[in-house]
């Protein structure tokens, strides 16, 4: 596993400060590329770079009230190349909102949460395996 | 207000199932009487699955299927099983559970959509009917086109 190429993880959220906390978080080991995008416009400018996953915050127009939301995002991720894992993380917990997601083809949802590092770990470990397989 | 064509089609099979049979019913009450159902009710999945056989168009299972008995296959179970039996048919989940984690489980288990139990829960579910009718319709004119290509 060690000579593999490290996992390349994109991270999207309008929350600086959560954004760069979230990064350092995830890879405190060292074993992912991580890039960060503060919208989701630069992050679909990146997307020919094929990330493994894309963790989008579902809030995406708190700070800019113009630019598009995680869902949108998704759709425009999915319509670039749908094998790409989207999973949305969100401070958002009503539970129509996570199903649409789910039905516009999000990997899975994970809410902000003290546990949620570990929840987006356990989720990147089974995209990991299903790349394998 | 019922049309020839209309008679002649064939009536939506709707299976619902709740352990709750208070519930139940009353969700029977307001699908009769909202629209032009067959509707079949079970208390529990196990009896649901023994029903398979008859093809519904879609099911509306609860969640917490032992909340009565509990050795009673709860709802992701007999989602399973139905799903492992039949691919093909629709399943809504309706729970009184709304943590967002038990919702997106279900839709990884293939659920069709989740429905939390309240005072509009009917409308929520009359819509996601309406929406998967439309849907199967849109597929089976693609599908006629897509054979004549």
């Amino acid at each position: 596993m060690n000579n593999e190429a490290k996992l390349k993880i994109f991270l999207v959220d309008d929350d600086a400060l959560f954004l760069k906390n979230e990064a350092l978080e995830l890879n405190s080991n060292n074993e992912f590329t991580i890039e960060t995008f503060a919208n989701a416009e630069l992050c679909l400018e990146n997307v020919y770079k094929n990330p493994d996953v894309i963790i989008i915050d579902y809030w995406l127009n708190g700070v800019e009230t113009s630019s598009m939301n995680g869902e949108q995002a998704l759709d425009k991720i999915k319509r670039y190349n749908s094998d790409i894992p989207v999973v949305i993380h969100s401070a958002q917990e009503k539970i129509d909102v996570a199903v649409n997601c789910m039905h516009h083809r999000a990997f899975d949802y994970v809410v902000k949460s003290r546990s949620a590092i570990e929840q987006l770990r356990q989720i990147i470990t089974t995209i990991k395996q299903m790349n394998i397989v | 207000m019922k049309t020839a064509a209309m008679d002649t089609a064939k009536k939506i099979k709707i299976f619902l199932v709740d352990d709750d049979a208070l519930f139940l019913k009353s969700m029977e009450i307001e699908f009769l009487k909202h629209g032009d159902f067959s509707i079949e009710t079970f208390a529990t999945g196990e009896q649901c699955l023994t029903k398979l056989a008859s093809k519904p168009d879609v099911i509306i299972l609860d969640y917490h299927l032992d909340g009565i008995e509990a050795n009673a296959m709860n709802g992701i179970e007999t989602l399973d099983k139905i799903k492992a039996a039949e691919p093909d048919i629709p399943v809504i989940m309706l729970s009184s559970q709304d943590k967002i984690e038990v919702a997106i489980n279900c839709m990884h288990h293939k659920a069709a959509d989740y429905v939390v139990k309240s005072e509009t829960a009917f409308v929520r579910l009359q819509k996601i009917i309406t929406g998967i009718f439309s849907f199967k319709k849109m597929e089976k004119t693609l599908n006629w086109y897509m054979d004549r290509m």
